[in-house]
């Protein structure tokens, strides 16, 4: 009847990865953000299930404030997404090179 | 019924910034509802009203060590002079970019609102005992830094840098999190006094892996090398006094969260963080000073010298002892002048249609220029470290801290990279004394409020540098309750 | 069994959800990968006993912030008529990163020695978490809670700045 805690923080270890890789290699600025969300939500299943595992209610409330930053960091990082894009008219991270070097 | 801790204790700690956030947010009103009216002076003063209510609260505190919050919120002599570090560097910004901003088109005046946003988040980050409370001080900081970093929005530049910093900082702020999952799950607390009970009991890889991801997340706010990539790009495209905030405000706020957090909270572990810090500090300083030795442009030259003195900070951690914490915090104080006025002068060279921050544009600067040229001769000089100005104690007690506790090859490397930063710091010097100028002289406006606040560093700059002690046994004697 | 079954099954869900987004071709298939993920997180925290937790989740990512961002996909794909499609980079060497780093981290979480004070169970039906929640945000969390609001209003101000139509002279 039960799942042992490795394997919900493995998962979330599995999660968080995937959304490092999206961060580390995408190239559309859209979607690195939603890799951004990806590694916020693994962190959040970690710290749910380690909340029960403890048995402290603490964790459970943590995750609200991750998700209070995660809802301001996509309002903000959208906005500045669409700063660079009136400008450029591309989303591509390669060709914003300009201050490289 | 639930008891809320909320009594004289909780109110005094965050008086000073609580003023500053309410300040900001006075500012705001007045600034959307002052739309008609022209010039933003108004507006900047309105705000440097609230850094100066946060002022009053924190002088008036000053010497009260108090806990509060259950102890998640400290009200003590860091981070009251913390404070004063922020306070300063953030009213400073607001002197310079009057005028700066205008003259390169910007009219959002939400400019200075959010300095205030940003200076609260510091302020929230040099007194959290929480990894929770540190880690929305910090996102308060970012996310009005962000913003800040792309308010010139016709300029590719900016916004750039805006997107940069965004990305790597929320990258980093994932890290933060995982690391905070990381000393829940190990000892069930987020609190320094928690988490120092539970260290005991704690499995050890799970310790070992949240100290790394704290590292990872904090020294990409506080540019330290390998995080450091993003710095220069993000510097350099910045405007100018945000530049200033972001390597002074925002790199102090880091550097109180990391010496809070781990000389206090991770202090049992310091085996285990005391040498990743003595090599990232070796780094940081090195590549730091390396590649400020190539650059032709001032503004990106300052940037890779602030990684630098990143590394010269976290030499001051690593060291780990009160006497070392009490250094860390008179640097900032040190560091906090002369990097402002350098940022000033920089701004004041700048004109609507070019910036003139290049190596070449500084040339014969001062046959211009000579009373803006001798104060870039201070800071600079200052920055190097040259006796008796400001830098030269940072750098003296931080040295002194590191042989007082056995630790000489980083002393002995800390001096040896002095001396390469003095080449670069002096060639800015060279060219502006003994070089003739390039072109024709630029259309320079005059910025009354720019001049005051390049005078204010200036005399700063001298003063902390002929008295350090009282500073220094402020912070010394703070850091002693903090050290255990 | 059948409890741990289902555990297995929306953890997959989870992760598949989390693989398209990273390595989707087109920004909008990865847009909806990302509602897979989020609702398979919130299947995780049901599973947890977090009944309300899994509320908030629903409404703050799937109903706020994933709609914002389909609406940035919107409208950066409506300006400018920009290919919209994006290729991953070196799919099968990130695969490869992905793989690696996912299982080491894994096998190490899962042969971690921790403590054994409780393996998660499911909780019993009726007894909710909101009480708690509440108790924890005006009592031990209140400064964090009160930190919160300032987090969201430099968002709030910071977005507009950068979104509104710029003031000139």
């Amino acid at each position: 009847m039960t799942v042992p805690i490795g394997h919900w923080l493995a998962l979330s270890a599995v999660l968080f990865s995937i959304g490092a890789v999206g961060v580390l290699l995408r190239r559309n600025l859209i979607v690195v953000l939603m890799a951004i969300e990806i590694m916020l939500n693994a962190v959040n299943v970690a710290f749910v299930a380690l909340s029960r595992h403890l048995q402290s209610m603490d964790g459970q409330v943590i995750v609200f404030f991750v998700m209070t930053v995660a809802a301001a960091e996509a309002a903000v990082g959208l906005a500045i997404i669409l700063a660079v894009f009136a400008q450029r008219r591309t989303l591509n991270a390669d060709e914003l090179g300009r201050l490289r070097g | 019924m639930i008891q809320v801790p909320f009594g004289t204790a909780e109110w005094q700690s965050i008086a000073p910034f609580s003023l500053v956030a309410i300040g900001g947010m006075i500012a705001l009103l007045w600034a959307v509802f002052a739309e008609e009216r022209p010039g933003t002076t108004s507006v900047m003063w309105m705000s440097q009203a609230g850094l100066a209510a946060g002022l009053v609260a924190t002088i008036a505190l000053l010497g009260s060590e108090k806990a509060s919050f259950g102890g998640t919120f400290a009200l003590d002599g860091v981070s009251l002079l913390a404070n004063l570090v922020f306070l300063l560097s953030a009213s400073m910004t607001l002197f310079m970019a009057q005028g700066h901003l205008e003259s390169m088109g910007v009219r959002a005046r939400e400019f200075y609102p959010l300095v205030l946003f940003a200076t609260a988040g510091m302020m929230i980050m040099g007194a959290a005992r929480d990894l929770v409370i540190l880690f929305l001080g910090i996102e308060v900081m970012s996310l009005a830094a962000y913003v800040l970093a792309g308010i010139h929005r016709r300029d590719p530049g900016s916004t750039e840098a805006a997107l940069k910093y965004f990305v790597l900082g929320a990258f980093a702020t994932c890290f933060l999190l995982y690391g905070i999952a990381a000393f829940y799950g190990a000892t069930g607390a987020t609190s320094y006094d928690g988490i120092r009970a539970g260290l005991a009991s704690a499995p050890r890889a799970a310790l070992i892996g949240g100290v790394a991801l704290l590292v990872v997340a904090l020294g990409f706010k506080a540019a330290i090398v390998p995080f450091q990539a993003w710095t220069p790009d993000v510097y350099q495209g910045a405007p100018t006094a945000v530049t200033a905030l972001m390597s002074v405000g925002v790199k102090a706020a880091a550097f109180v969260g990391i010496t809070r957090l781990f000389l206090d909270g991770l202090g049992p572990l310091h085996q285990d963080w005391q040498r990743i810090f003595w090599v990232l500090a070796v780094l940081t300083m090195t590549v730091g000073n390396v590649f400020a030795l190539v650059q032709g442009n001032v503004k990106r030259m300052l940037a890779y010298s602030s990684i630098a003195h990143a590394g010269y900070l976290l030499a001051g951690v690593a060291v780990g002892t009160s006497r070392a914490g009490g250094a860390v915090l008179l640097y900032l104080f040190t560091y906090a002048f002369m990097t402002l006025g350098a940022f000033g002068v920089l701004i004041a060279l700048g004109t609507g249609e070019k910036p003139n921050d290049d190596l070449d544009d500084l040339r014969g600067l001062a046959d211009r220029r000579p009373l803006l040229a001798g104060a870039m001769t201070i800071f600079l000089l200052s920055l190097t470290g040259i006796p008796p100005l400001a830098g030269f104690v940072g750098k003296f007690y931080v040295v002194e801290s590191a042989v007082n506790a056995g630790w000489f090859w980083l002393a002995i490397l800390l001096v040896l990279n002095s001396a390469i930063a003095a080449y670069y710091y002096l060639a800015v010097i060279v060219a502006m004394w003994m070089r003739d100028p390039i072109g024709d002289e630029p259309a320079w406006e005059s910025r009354p409020y720019l001049a005051a606040a390049l005078l204010a560093a200036t005399v700063g700059t001298v003063l902390v540098g002929l008295f350090p002690s009282g500073t220094l046994d402020f912070a010394r004697h703070a850091f002693a309750s903090i050290v255990r | 069994m059948i409890y741990a079954a289902l555990f297995y099954a929306i953890a997959l869900f989870t992760v598949a959800g989390a693989f398209g987004v990273a390595f989707s071709e087109n920004v909008v298939y990865s847009a909806f990968s990302l509602m897979a993920t989020l609702l398979g997180a919130a299947g995780l925290y049901v599973f947890l006993g977090a009944d309300f937790l899994a509320a908030v989740q629903l409404l703050v990512y799937v109903g706020g912030i994933l709609v914002l961002t389909l609406f940035a996909i919107m409208l950066t794909h409506q300006i400018s008529d920009v290919e919209v499609s994006n290729r991953a980079v070196g799919r099968w060497p990130a695969l490869g990163l992905v793989g690696f780093v996912g299982i080491a981290m894994a096998t190490a979480l899962v042969r971690a020695p921790w403590k054994v004070s409780g393996e998660v169970v499911a909780k019993a039906a009726g007894e909710g978490t909101t009480y708690g929640i509440g108790d924890a945000f005006l009592g031990p969390f209140l400064l964090p809670f009160e930190l919160a609001s300032i987090v969201l209003l430099t968002a709030l101000v910071g977005a507009i700045v950068l979104s509104r139509k710029e003031i000139r002279d």
